[in-house]
């Protein structure tokens, strides 16, 4: 069968054609017995998924629902009020301290002298050798 | 949205327990369709449905009345679902297959009928699907959504929406067939 009737006709369940394509499938489904079959077929699929489907959470679903909607804000609340304390107390710290961390590294990579590039990746040839030494007993 | 859902979402910002519980009992539902559609019937579906909700009335501040409370929720399920999709997916990698669940408990516990064997099959054919095509299906044909809302819930052009739709059935009456 072609193709392109048959994408046609999928088409045709879902979404307007257009009117050449509309008539071309009409006048495809006049002489095709074996295309008639299909569209049969197809639409009997279709209905069957339609009515296979599960539409139903267990008995006492937007209960839970609400339960669980409380629990995770109670939970929020819950945290012990010493600790939240704290922990706002920390937290700009812990930034502050970071971000001076992150400055202080980016300037001594900035300065060169203060620590060479080279030196920071440098591995010299003895201790290589000295690394790769197996002591032999 | 319309003037009466709008009203509920006021009331639900104002912290009115009923006006919450308005909003899950008319949509629970659909959110239900779309969460047991992609990931099937399973323990972790009542929870994807919870956290659903929890996520939708968390934003409820940011949610600014564009698009129907259905289509938001429908969005947050379906983010939901595909990242349970793809724990699922790490969880297999790791640690091999995971120990099978007892799905026919979860049916009775949701109240629902006992599948019939035609039910089943279409289900388990669905759940063989690829998530990409699994999505389109579940939102066109159990949820009823449109080609065109379906394309602005995914952020996808609404040819490519057609085209797994296409796709999809084609691979699902292929599964079904073997």
């Amino acid at each position: 069968m072609d193709r392109r009737i048959l994408k046609l006709l999928y088409r045709s369940l879902d979404s307007p054609l257009k009117k050449k394509d509309e008539e071309w499938l009409k006048k495809a489904l006049e002489e095709s017995e074996e295309l008639r079959q299909q569209k049969i077929e197809l639409l009997s699929l279709r209905q069957s998924v339609a009515e296979s489907a599960g539409r139903s959470f267990p008995p006492g679903f937007a209960e839970r629902v609400r339960r669980r909607m409380h629990g995770s804000q109670k939970a929020k609340n819950n945290l012990d009020p010493q600790f939240r304390a704290y922990r706002a107390v920390f937290k700009p710290f812990a930034i502050a301290t970071l971000a001076i961390l992150i400055i202080l590294v980016a300037y001594t990579v900035s300065q060169d002298e203060l620590l060479p590039k080279d030196k920071i990746f440098y591995v010299s040839d003895l201790t290589a050798k000295k690394l790769l030494q197996v002591p032999v007993f | 949205m319309d003037p009466s859902e709008y009203e509920i979402v006021k009331r639900a910002r104002l912290g009115h327990e009923d006006a919450v519980k308005q909003i899950i009992d008319l949509h629970e539902q659909q959110v239900a369709a779309t969460v047991i559609g992609i990931l099937g019937f399973g323990p972790e579906v009542d929870d994807i449905g919870q956290e659903t909700f929890v996520q939708f009335f968390r934003s409820l501040d940011k949610f600014r009345g564009d698009s129907q409370i259905g289509t938001y929720l429908t969005r947050i399920a379906i983010n939901l679902s595909l990242n349970e999709l793809k724990r699922r997916k790490r969880y297999l990698r790791f640690h091999g297959p995971e120990p099978p669940q007892n799905v026919c408990a979860y049916e009775e516990r949701a109240g629902q009928e006992k599948a019939s064997d035609a039910k089943e099959m279409i289900r388990r054919g669905l759940q063989k699907l690829e998530p990409k095509f699994r999505t389109v299906i579940v939102l066109r044909l159990i949820n009823g959504y449109t080609t065109r809302e379906i394309a602005k819930m995914l952020g996808l052009p609404q040819g490519t929406v057609l085209s797994r739709l296409a796709r999809g059935q084609a691979k699902l009456r292929e599964i079904l067939k073997a």
